[in-house]
């Protein structure tokens, strides 16, 4: 049983009782005069009182107004009881006869809310009760006929009978009742006066009738002594007045319009305890809730604290939908007794309305541009298909993009765009250079477009043979963004470090100033009046000269853009240039030397307080939006100094609270809304304007004139007019919304006219620019993520925090495609595994706690057709995120050949050997193109067969063994042979050569890729790939192959050269070896063996001396001659190690000393000038020696030309003869060990011997700088450094 | 067996042949053979049988260590001397393998160290 019920139950019962009860007695009675009527009105009175009280009481659970009805009816009904003839029965019953009169006083004191306001009211009221208690009862202890009636049973309460004692009480009491009659009358029209003109309109009926009814009461005791007849008919009258009296004071009680008053004042004083407290204070119901409803309609609502609710309402609650303009926007949930007051609810619901709309709009413009924002990073802007020669073949402009479009069409030369040609010089080489290296390029730059310097981002990928993509993604905001962000957080650090104004000023003027790259930023508070500002804070950039005020000066506003910031109430800019400035303006920015100003107000609690303004001097200006940017900057000064204020206001807050009462009166008087009473036939009765209306300036006289001739669009109050005149006829709100030019600036209004009288209505009007322009923000953002979303290459979401799509948004040219719908839960993704989901989920719940962009990426599919994606995270609001998915397989891949790629040549470059490279490379191969299995083989002489010497396989995979020599019989690798390029077989497509078809079908293979391997221009071998049916090769999967067979060539070609120094070193070593046998076999078989000889004669001949003397001088003599051999042998063998000559002379000498034992003639064309390095004139000896031998042996010459000059660095030494030609370098041991020596000095030895035609031998070598030479260059200043050799 | 020593001389340079000859024979030796290459010193030496066969180390066919070796291997009669212009450190254990009876250093050829080889 509701509360309501059971005050019914409890007291309509006993109520009729008791009515019945005493209308029965007073009916019966002997002493009463007309008992019929007094029984009949009696019962009306006490049973309007109850009734009235009840319903009060029903409808305004909390105001007492109805318990003191009751109270007034039930004791009017006891009262009832002085009708019966029984003694003490009616002794009681005029005992208490006067009780309901304290209860009427005690009502109309108190009401409307029940409650008393002050001392003076309490204390008449207990006076009151102590009146028609003690006072009235207390001469019935000495009068024995109270009532002076004589019918009447006796005074059972008489103690002694004194007349004397009881006229004088009787009469005392007479006398103070009428005073104090007068004086509740007298308060009562205190209270009427001093209530506010809609208090007023409710007070009046009940003052009136009250007020009659105690003065009738006044008059009719006050007259009891000297005329009973006056009396009586004066408390007749009064009697039938009561009747009324309950009614008036129930439909003044239930008009609302004092809860409509409450309104205002809560509008007004924006209590802290929020919009639900706020609506259980009007409402008067503790229990009342505020529901929010979700963006979409479907989720229903949440609570204040953001938890999912129901709007259906429990037993004994009602809902009231909140909406505006056929929004639902929440809803209140109540009592349901409120029904029956739907003015009340629908006041509270439209301004909780307006409340929670203008919230919702600045959340949604939050969410919206976070979303965009999420887009713009996850988004290329624009993306240019060029080829190599620079010529636009393809453009695809993003219709959202930040940038200017740079006009460039199709067919146009990228030199026709409007960056800088050395900026356009740098695109198209780091065009060519993704073309050549077939890489992904990055490279930024700046463009300065119709004067706003951007920052644009460039990646360059090819895009066919010659021609390459460029994706043009702006920057500039991201970069921007970082500085500015950065810079409000060192200011924020500072405002909730609760630094002092003065210092902050400073910081933020510089940190502004470094921001937008300003030269100069003040911080200026208004003066009242806003005609002057005193500049609190100041920056200027080094080495920049500006003039305005110093710190705590004053300035004049006039023309100036401060004043513009007062005017408009919003950032501006002013810039010399644009044309748009007034003359004022302009002279007063050439006077400070400025060329571009941006400011931007700071507003405290509501109230302009000052501005923040930076400047360029000529001939700089700020970039666009510099003047937004500015407003995050003034809005942290905003708030530090409403902390400021709400520090000292807390301190005056003990004073406010004493004086809370006073204000809140003074707070009805100043509901923040425009007013007008108007007459239905036009006539301006009653006004009350408050900014920011200014339309109507109020003027003298203005009361009483016609509507039309103020000043006011006259159709606009046409309207208004018609509208006043539906609100009359049928009772209801009228509202009408109308934009209108104030001052020069568009404002919007909203007028809500309400009938007043019979006659008349009000109008209030309110200024909704702000809301009404955030809507128009929010259209246009939101116009501006569609236009985002439909021009996105990626599939995009829009997800809940607890995993539910909220939007989906699928790009029709999405290689995956997307199979969710609108409500469903990511976790039921078809094909998505769990655990990716679940990353995904953290993902975003990791954005949602960071508020930073996260990305991760994963892999979707199977074997064959696996894919990555991307996907990026940004919160789009409280409780959901943005996830933009990217298909990002290709560049994986890319990504991931490059890396095996990179493998492959660190092995090579790190000389592994070649079978290592060889197994190394078929393993990246086959994974990174992910074939079943990949072979190298080598191209055994004639190119017939092949032998595999390298090879991989996925596990389980047959393959077959490195060694195997197999004939290549016109497959794949035949052909590679053959044509030397990457070749591609696919079963599928018929690629397939008729022979080799068979093969492959056996083999189970289905796609097959090679590549060739060449080694200094031959075949060497092919690298093969292979997959099994059904899977086939990406395209151009066998081009990429031929990356790697490049760096198997390369890897072949080192080995190769290794291995044929190794084999040089050899030679020049055995070479050197049996020269040293040769020199010992000579000088053994020749100096030796005389010098034996010559040492045996000498012995013989020393013992012939004595004996036979002719001997021992023959001996002698043969001796000597032997001894003179051997020594002409020694230096011969001693020229041949090294010609003493080539040391002492150099090489022309030691060349005509080998031309004089030539037994031909040698003629020398040219020989160098200066002496060479002696390692290089050794090598061009042996070089001249060893083909002069040879000519003299085999060529059968009639003469020979020797050469030997400097050119270039290089020694050429060359030598021609005329002879039968046909020399053959391979065979024979002397040309050979030349090369080596030649070689062995980097240098080069070429053989032409075409038969018939004479032999050319002709030898380069490089000749080295002496240190001092380098030395010298170096000094001169010429190329090279000391330590190049 | 005579109170004179033959001895067989086996040496690519005439020039020591001859030098040998006249040193050995004015010692009181007796040079019945001359020999050029280690064919013809083989059959030289079978042939002539002398009592000593002063051989060189460097032949151009036959190294002379291998002449030594056949000429003594069927117990030949001639004791074989070894000698070159060479060092005798040179060659090591290789003269007294080769089955020769001693190396005597060309330089250092004499009557008297031939017979104190002999003996």
């Amino acid at each position: 049983m509701s509360p309501s019920a059971r005050v019914w139950l409890v007291v309509a019962p006993p109520a009729l009782a008791v009515g019945a009860v005493t209308s029965v007695l007073t009916a019966r009675s002997e002493h009463v005069n007309l008992p019929g009527l007094q029984a009949a009105l009696g019962a009306l009175i006490g049973g309007a009182f109850v009734a009235a009280g009840l319903i009060a009481r029903t409808r305004r659970p909390l105001n007492r107004t109805g318990w003191l009805l009751i109270a007034v009816g039930f004791t009017w009904l006891l009262g009832g009881v002085w009708g019966t003839d029984q003694s003490l029965l009616w002794t009681l019953g005029v005992a208490f006869m006067a009780l309901p009169a304290g209860f009427l006083i005690h009502l109309l004191l108190a009401y409307p809310s029940g409650r008393l306001h002050s001392t003076w009211e309490r204390l008449v009221v207990v006076t009151g009760y102590v009146l028609v208690t003690v006072g009235h009862g207390s001469h019935l202890l000495v009068e024995p006929d109270p009532l002076q009636c004589e019918e009447c049973p006796s005074n059972a309460f008489l103690v002694s009978e004194q007349d004397r004692v009881a006229d004088v009480l009787t009469s005392s009491i007479q006398i103070i009742a009428v005073a104090y009659l007068l004086a509740v009358v007298g308060t009562l029209f205190s209270r009427w006066r001093r209530a506010s003109p809609a208090a007023r309109r409710t007070l009046t009926p009940v003052f009136v009738a009250g007020g009659a009814t105690l003065l009738l009461f006044a008059v009719s005791v006050g007259a009891q002594t000297f005329s009973h007849t006056l009396s009586e008919v004066t408390g007749w009258i009064a009697s039938f007045v009561l009747v009324g009296v309950p009614f008036l004071f129930l439909s003044g009680l239930l008009k609302s319009r004092l809860a409509r008053a409450d309104i205002s004042r809560a509008l007004v004083e924006e209590p802290t305890g929020g919009a639900q407290e706020r609506i259980r204070q009007l409402l008067h119901d503790p229990r009342a809730e505020l529901l929010y409803a979700c963006a979409e309609p479907s989720r229903g609502y949440v609570d204040v604290d953001g938890r999912p609710r129901d709007a259906v309402a429990e037993p004994g609650r009602a809902v009231t939908p909140i909406e505006r303009e056929g929004r639902l926007l929440g809803a209140i949930v109540h009592d349901e007794v409120l029904l029956d007051e739907p003015e009340l609810l629908e006041e509270v619901a439209a301004a909780v309305g307006l409340e929670i709309e203008r919230d919702q709009n600045l959340q949604a413009l939050e969410a919206s541009e976070r979303r965009s924002r999420a887009l713009l990073d996850a988004l290329p802007d624009r993306i240019f298909r060029v080829s190599r020669e620079g010529i636009i073949l393809d453009v695809q402009e993003n219709p959202g993009s930040a940038t200017p479009r740079a006009g460039l069409q199709v067919g146009s030369s990228v030199y026709d765009s409007p960056v800088a040609r050395e900026v356009v010089d740098r695109i198209l080489a780091t065009g060519k250079l993704a073309l050549q290296t077939g890489e992904l390029k990055t490279i930024e730059w700046d463009v300065v477009l119709d004067g706003d310097r951007r920052h644009a981002e460039g990646r360059f990928v090819p895009s066919g043979d010659d021609e390459f993509l460029v994706v043009i993604r702006d920057v500039t905001e991201r970069k921007r963004q970082e500085v500015e962000q950065s810079a409000l957080h060192r200011v924020a650090l500072a405002v909730a470090g609760e630094i002092r104004p003065e210092r902050m000023f400073d910081l933020v003027a510089e940190e502004v100033g470094s921001v937008l790259g300003a030269h100069s930023v003040s911080l200026l508070r208004y003066e009242p009046g806003f005609e002057e500002a005193v500049v609190v804070g100041r920056w200027t950039g080094d080495g920049v000269e500006v003039e305005f005020a110093a710190v705590g000066e004053s300035v004049s506003l006039v023309a100036t853009p401060i004043h513009l910031v007062y005017e408009t109430r919003r950032p501006i800019r002013v810039d010399l240039e644009d044309g748009k400035t007034s003359p004022e303006l302009a002279a007063d920015l050439r006077a400070h030397m400025v060329n571009s100003v941006v400011a931007a107000p700071i507003t405290v609690s509501g109230r302009l307080w000052g501005v923040v303004a930076a400047s360029l001097t000529p001939p700089h200006a700020f970039w666009v939006g510099a003047e937004e940017r500015l407003g995050a900057f003034t809005r942290l000064v905003s708030l530090a100094l409403a902390n400021e204020e709400a520090r000292e206001q807390l301190s005056a807050s003990l004073f406010a609270l004493e004086a809370s009462e006073r204000r809140s009166r003074a707070l009805l008087e100043a509901s923040p809304d425009s007013m007008f009473r108007i007459s239905r036939d036009g006539r301006i009765l009653d006004y009350r304007v408050q900014p920011p209306i200014r339309i109507f300036r109020p003027a003298e006289g203005m009361i009483g004139s016609d509507v039309y001739d103020a000043d006011f669009p006259k159709e606009i109050t046409a309207r208004t007019m018609a509208l006043g005149e539906q609100a009359l006829a049928t009772g209801e709100l009228q509202l009408h919304e109308y934009e209108i030019e104030v001052e020069g600036e568009l404002r919007y209004q909203e007028e809500r006219i309400t009938p007043s009288g019979a006659d008349e209505f009000v109008v209030i009007v309110r200024d909704v620019t702000e809301r009404k322009r955030q809507e128009q923000e929010l259209q246009s953002s939101e116009r501006r993520s569609r236009a985002l979303l439909e021009a996105m290459p990626d599939n995009m979401f829009r997800i809940s925090a607890d995993g539910i799509f909220l939007d989906i948004q699928e790009t029709p040219s999405s290689q995956r495609p997307v199979h969710a719908k609108v409500g469903s839960s990511v976790y039921d993704y078809p094909g998505a595994p769990r655990n990716v989901i679940d990353r995904v989920m953290a993902a975003g719940k990791r954005a949602l706690e960071t508020g930073e962009l996260q990305t991760i990426e994963w892999k979707l599919g199977s074997e064959g057709d696996l894919r990555y994606q991307e996907g990026r995270f940004m919160p789009s609001g409280e409780r959901e995120f943005f996830l933009v998915v990217r298909d990002v397989t290709e560049r994986k891949r890319r990504e991931e050949e490059q890396a095996a790629l990179h493998r492959v040549a660190l092995a090579v470059a790190g000389e592994a050997r070649a079978e290592r490279i060889f197994d190394l490379v078929t393993e990246e191969v086959g994974r990174v193109l992910g074939a079943h299995g990949a072979n190298l083989i080598r191209y055994e002489p004639g190119g017939e067969e092949a032998v595999i010497v390298g090879g991989w396989s996925e596990p389980g995979a047959s393959s077959e063994p490195v060694g195997e020599r197999y004939r290549m019989q016109g497959g794949a690798a035949h052909t590679v042979y053959r044509t030397g390029r990457p070749v591609r077989f696919e079963l599928d497509e018929g690629t397939v050569p008729p022979r080799f078809v068979e093969q492959m079908q056996e083999m189970g293979v289905n796609s097959l890729i090679a590549a060739p391997i060449t080694v200094t221009g031959r075949p060497w071998g092919a690298v093969i790939a292979s997959l099994t049916a059904p899977h086939s090769f990406p395209a151009g999967a066998e081009e990429r192959l031929g990356a790697f067979t490049r760096l198997v060539s390369l890897a072949l070609a080192n080995e190769e050269a290794r291995e044929q120094l190794a084999a040089s070193r050899a030679r020049l070593v055995s070479a050197g070896d049996e020269e040293r046998r040769r020199l010992e076999r000579n000088l053994h078989d020749g100096a030796q063996q005389r010098l034996v000889s010559v040492s045996l004669s000498l012995r013989l001949a020393q013992a012939r001396l004595a004996s036979d003397p002719a001997e021992a001088e023959a001996l002698l003599a043969g001796a000597n001659a032997e001894l003179s051999v051997a020594l002409e042998e020694l230096r011969e063998l001693a020229r041949g190690i090294h010609p003493a000559v080539l040391t002492e002379r150099g090489l022309g000498p030691a060349l005509a000393s080998l031309a004089d034992r030539t037994p031909l003639p040698v003629e020398f064309e040219q020989l160098p000038d200066e002496r060479l390095p002696g390692q290089v004139e050794a090598a061009a000896y042996y070089v001249v020696s060893e083909a002069l031998a040879n000519v003299a042996k085999y060529a059968a010459a009639s003469s020979v030309s020797v050469r030997v000059e400097q050119r270039n660095g290089r020694a050429v030494i060359e030598v021609v003869d005329d002879g039968v030609g046909g020399a053959q370098p391979e065979h024979g041991s002397g040309l050979r060990g030349l090369a080596d020596r030649v070689e062995a000095l980097d240098g080069h030895l070429a053989v032409v011997s075409p038969a018939g035609k004479g032999t050319t031998i002709r030898a380069e070598i490089p000749v080295p700088k002496s240190p001092l030479d380098a030395l010298a260059a170096y000094v001169e200043g010429g190329v090279g450094s000391p330590g190049g050799g | 067996m005579s109170n004179v020593t033959t001895v067989l001389i086996v040496d690519d340079h005439p020039s020591f042949r001859g030098t040998a000859r006249t040193l050995l024979e004015s010692e009181g030796f007796d040079v019945v053979g001359e020999a050029a290459d280690g064919a013809s010193a083989i059959q030289a030496a079978t042939s002539l049988e002398p009592d000593v066969v002063l051989l060189d180390v460097h032949l151009p066919d036959i190294n002379g260590f291998k002449v030594a070796a056949t000429l003594t291997r069927n117990g030949g009669r001639s004791a074989v001397i070894m000698t070159s212009s060479r060092d005798a450190r040179d060659f090591g254990p290789l003269v007294e393998q080769s089955g020769a009876r001693g190396f005597i250093a060309k330089a250092e050829l004499s009557g008297a160290t031939l017979t104190s080889l002999l003996q």
